[in-house]
C-alpha cells in the first residue's frame, strides 16, 4: 500500500522509470500464466456479456442486438426492484452481523486453551457445508411450524408456536439471513490471525494504566485490527451481494420473491426462463452496484483504517 | 499427495485419449436423470449394446445441468445423436432446426412404431413434422388414501366427482378427522391447465398469443382454493415455500387424503405410504371427466440431432427401447406407459401391485383424454413460476382472486407476446 502510494507521489526519471520497468518485467513473466488465463477465461466472457446485455439471446439461437432495451426492462420490472430491495435488506443486516459473530467468536478462540485447535475447525465447518441441500432441509426442519424452534419456544412462552418462519414473507428472509451469519468461519480465520498480530505489550502496559476491557477492546484491539475489518468488509459485502445457492436452495427466492436475492434472479432469467441477455444486462448493473460500494468503503477507509507505521 | 494425482490424471488423460482413437465412432446419447434413473438408462445402454453390438459413448446429467449442456452444444453444432427431449424445451429447438425430422424414417419403416395409436405419437408432431418418439406415456391422476377416508366414514372421490363435490368432499373430511383434505403440493399451473380444459380453454391460445382460457375461471378456482385453504382443509400456504421432497409431503406422511400428482410420481406414494401401498385410488381431476378435460402426455421424446452422422445407430436405439421385449420388462414402467400396445400388455402383465394399478388406471385415462394443444412456449417455465406467486399471493390474503387472476392473465399475455 504505502509503495502504490510513494509511486504515485514522486515524479520519476526517464533512468529510473526505464529501471522499474526492467524490474517490473521479470514480474510481469511470472504471471503470465496467470494473465491468459484472466484474459481468456474472465475477461473475454466478461466483454462478451456486456455486448449480450444488449442483445436479445436465448443461449439457443444468434443474439439479436436490441440496444438498451434490457436496461429499459428492468426499470420496469417489478420482480426486478423487489430483488434489488431483498438483497440490499440482506446485506445490510447479514454482513455487519456477520462480522461481530466472527469477531467474537475470533476472540474466544484466539486465547490460549487446551484443544483450541479443534474448536476452530469445529466453527469453521459450517462454512464449508454452504448452501447445500443438506442445509436446506435442516433449515426447513429446524424453522418449519413443527420444527426446533418452535418446539424450543413453545416451552419457554408456555403455548403452542406454529410459525413457519422459513415460509412466511415476514420471516423468510431473517431465516436465511441467520443461515449467512452461520457461515462466519473464513472470517473468523482471519481475524484470528489478525488478533494474533497484535503485540502484547501494548495491553500489558494498558493494564499497568488500569485500562478496562473495554477500554482495551475500543483502544487497542479495534484500531489494531482495522486493516483485517476493512479487508473482511469489503470481502464480505461482495459475497453478500452475489449470495445465491441458499435461498435458490432454501425458498426458490419464495414466499412471493421475497427471498428473491439479485443473484438468483439473475440465474433464473437466465438458465429457467433462457433470457441470456437481460440476466447479463442484470450482472452489469450488479457489477455497478457492488464497484460503487467497494469504492465508497476503500475511499472511506482512510478515516477509520490504521496501519501501523 | 499433488504429485501422485497429477501422475494419475496424466495416466487417466492418456487411457481416455487411446481408447478414443481406437473406437470408431460410437453413438453419443445423453439423458437427464436421478440416481434411479440413471440406472434404468445405464441398464437399457447394456442390454442394446449386447443385443445390437453397437457402441455407446452415454453422457448424463441432473435435469438442470442436462438443459444447460445441451443449450452449450447446440451453440456449437455439437448436439449428441441421439438425445432426449422434453415437451417444455422440444418446440424451441425443433425451430432452432437442431432436431431431425423423423417422418421420413417412419415412413419407410426404419422405425417401427406400425402399432402405435397416432394419438399417442401426435405429441412430437411439431409444425407438421415428427421430432421426437414418446418414450412412454403418462398422465395426470388423482390419487386418494383409501383407508384414510374410510376410516373416516367417507367414500373415496370417483371419477364423475364435481369440482363443488370435491371442496365438499375437502372440507368435510378435514371436519371429521382434523388433517388435511387434500395436500396442495400439486396445485401449480399444470394441474391449472385440466381446469382450463374443464371450461372449453386451454393455457394458451391457439397460436399461443394470449391466455386461452376466461380470467373468470382462474378467479373461481383461486376463491375456491382460497376457501379450503382457510378452513384449515389443506396446508397453509407457508408450508409450500420449501421443496422439502415427496418424502415430507403431508400425503406421504398420512396427513392428507387426496393428492394430485403425475402417474408416474403416484408410485412413488404408493411405495411412500409402506402399509397402504395398493390402497391408493386412482381417480381423474375432479370436473374433468365429463368435459374429457385431462390428457395424456409423452413422459420424454427420443430425438435425433439435426447434425448427427451416425442416424443408423440412434434409429436402432428407439426402435429397441419401443419394440423389444427384454427392454420393455426392464424397464417396467418406469418411463411412462409403453406406447406399443403390445408391450404395453406385457409389461402389463409382469407388474406388482402398485405400478399394476397405476398400469389400469392409464386405460382410464384414456377414456377421458382429449387431445393436447402443441408443446408449451419457450416462456412457460417462467409463467409457472408467476402462477405459483398468483395462487401464494391470494392464499396469503395479500390480493383478492379476481385481482390476483386479472394481473395473471395481464403478465401471460405480456410474456407471449415478448
Amino acid at each position: 500500500m504505502n509503495v502504490v502510494i510513494a509511486a504515485k507521489k514522486t515524479t520519476l526519471t526517464a533512468g529510473a522509470k526505464r529501471r522499474l520497468l526492467k524490474n517490473n518485467l521479470a514480474g510481469y513473466a511470472f504471471i503470465a500464466p496467470w494473465l491468459f488465463g484472466l484474459l481468456a477465461f474472465t475477461s473475454i466472457p466478461m466483454l462478451y456479456s456486456l455486448y449480450l446485455s444488449f442483445t436479445k439471446y436465448d443461449a439457443l439461437g444468434a443474439p439479436v442486438w436490441t440496444g438498451v432495451q434490457n436496461y429499459v426492462t428492468m426499470f420496469q420490472d417489478a420482480t426486478f426492484w423487489q430483488s434489488v430491495g431483498v438483497t440490499f435488506k440482506y446485506v445490510f443486516i447479514l454482513v455487519p452481523l456477520r462480522l461481530a459473530t466472527a469477531l467474537g467468536v475470533a476472540m474466544i478462540l484466539a486465547t490460549k486453551h487446551r484443544g483450541i485447535g479443534l474448536y476452530r475447525t469445529v466453527y469453521y465447518i459450517p462454512s464449508l457445508l454452504g448452501g447445500s441441500v443438506a442445509i436446506a432441509i435442516i433449515w426447513a426442519q429446524l424453522f418449519g411450524s413443527q420444527g426446533a424452534i418452535n418446539g424450543m419456544l413453545s416451552q419457554l412462552l408456555g403455548r403452542t408456536v406454529n410459525f413457519n418462519w422459513v415460509g412466511e414473507r415476514s420471516s423468510a428472509l431473517y431465516s436465511l439471513i441467520l443461515l449467512g451469519c452461520w457461515h462466519f468461519g473464513s472470517s473468523m480465520l482471519i481475524f484470528i490471525s489478525g488478533l494474533k498480530q497484535i503485540p502484547q505489550n501494548y495491553y500489558e502496559a494498558a493494564l499497568i494504566d488500569g485500562a478496562s476491557a473495554p477500554q482495551r477492546f475500543f483502544r487497542i484491539t479495534l484500531p489494531m485490527l482495522s486493516p483485517v475489518i476493512f479487508f473482511n468488509l469489503v470481502m464480505g459485502i461482495i459475497t453478500a451481494f452475489k449470495s445465491f445457492s441458499e435461498s435458490l436452495i432454501i425458498t426458490d427466492g419464495g414466499p412471493l420473491n421475497s427471498t428473491m436475492l439479485f443473484a438468483l434472479y439473475i440465474y433464473k432469467q437466465g438458465f429457467s426462463y433462457f433470457k441470456m441477455g437481460y440476466a447479463c444486462a442484470m450482472s452489469w448493473v450488479l457489477l455497478m452496484i457492488i464497484a460503487v460500494f467497494s469504492i465508497f468503503i476503500f475511499g472511506s477507509s482512510t478515516g477509520w483504517v490504521h496501519y501501523e507505521e | 499427495m499433488k504429485k501422485l494425482m497429477a501422475v494419475l490424471l496424466t495416466v487417466a488423460m492418456l487411457l481416455s485419449l487411446s481408447a478414443a482413437a481406437l473406437a470408431d465412432e460410437p453413438m453419443r446419447m445423453c439423458w437427464w436423470g436421478s440416481e434411479s434413473s440413471n440406472k434404468i438408462y445405464l441398464g437399457v445402454m447394456d442390454m442394446f449394446v449386447e443385443a445390437t453390438g453397437i457402441d455407446v459413448e452415454p453422457e448424463y446429467y441432473s435435469w438442470d445441468d442436462y438443459w444447460t449442456k445441451m443449450n452449450t452444444l447446440a451453440a456449437g453444432h455439437d448436439l449428441p445423436d441421439s438425445l432426449r427431449m422434453d415437451y417444455q424445451y422440444i418446440k424451441s429447438y425443433v425451430e432452432k432446426g437442431l432436431l431431425m425430422d423423423l417422418t421420413p424414417l417412419v415412413e419407410s419403416g426404419a422405425i417401427d412404431v406400425s402399432d402405435v395409436p397416432e394419438s399417442v405419437l401426435s405429441g412430437g408432431m411439431i409444425n407438421g413434422g415428427l421430432y421426437g418418439i414418446n418414450a412412454g406415456s403418462n398422465g395426470l391422476c388423482m390419487v386418494t388414501n383409501r383407508k384414510l377416508v374410510e376410516d373416516a366414514g367417507m367414500e373415496v372421490p370417483t371419477n364423475e366427482m364435481t369440482w363443488d363435490e370435491f371442496e365438499q368432499w375437502v372440507l368435510e373430511f378435514h371436519e371429521k378427522t382434523g388433517k388435511f383434505g387434500f395436500d396442495m403440493e400439486g396445485l401449480d399451473f399444470g394441474s391449472f391447465r385440466i381446469i382450463a380444459r374443464e371450461h372449453g380453454g386451454e393455457l394458451y391460445n391457439a397460436d399461443q398469443t394470449a391466455a386461452g382460457f376466461d380470467t373468470q375461471v382462474l378467479v373461481d378456482y383461486f376463491a375456491s382454493v382460497k376457501r379450503m385453504h382457510d378452513a384449515g382443509a389443506i396446508q397453509n400456504v407457508a408450508e409450500t415455500t420449501v421443496d422439502v421432497g415427496k418424502e415430507n409431503y403431508f400425503f406421504s406422511k398420512g396427513e392428507a387424503a387426496a393428492i394430485w400428482t403425475t402417474t408416474d410420481s403416484s408410485t412413488t406414494f404408493a411405495k411412500l405410504l409402506k402399509d397402504n401401498y395398493g390402497l391408493l385410488s386412482y381417480t381423474v381431476y375432479p370436473g374433468a371427466a365429463a368435459t374429457k378435460a385431462m390428457y395424456v402426455k409423452p413422459s420424454q421424446f427420443m430425438s435425433i440431432a439435426a447434425t448427427s452422422e451416425n442416424v443408423d445407430a440412434a434409429v436402432a436405439y428407439i426402435n429397441y427401447w419401443t419394440n423389444d421385449e427384454a427392454c420393455n420388462l426392464f424397464i417396467a414402467g418406469r418411463r411412462g406407459v409403453p406406447i406399443s400396445p403390445k408391450m404395453a400388455d406385457i409389461v402389463g402383465a409382469s407388474l406388482d401391485d402398485i405400478s399394476g394399478n397405476m398400469f389400469a388406471y392409464m386405460s382410464v385415462l384414456n377414456e377421458y383424454s382429449s387431445k393436447l394443444n402443441d408443446p408449451e412456449p419457450t416462456c412457460h417455465g417462467e409463467l409457472a413460476k408467476e402462477f405459483e406467486n398468483a395462487q401464494a399471493s391470494v392464499l396469503f390474503g395479500e390480493a383478492t382472486p379476481e385481482a390476483a387472476a386479472e394481473s395473471f392473465v395481464a403478465f401471460i399475455n405480456n410474456a407471449l407476446n415478448n
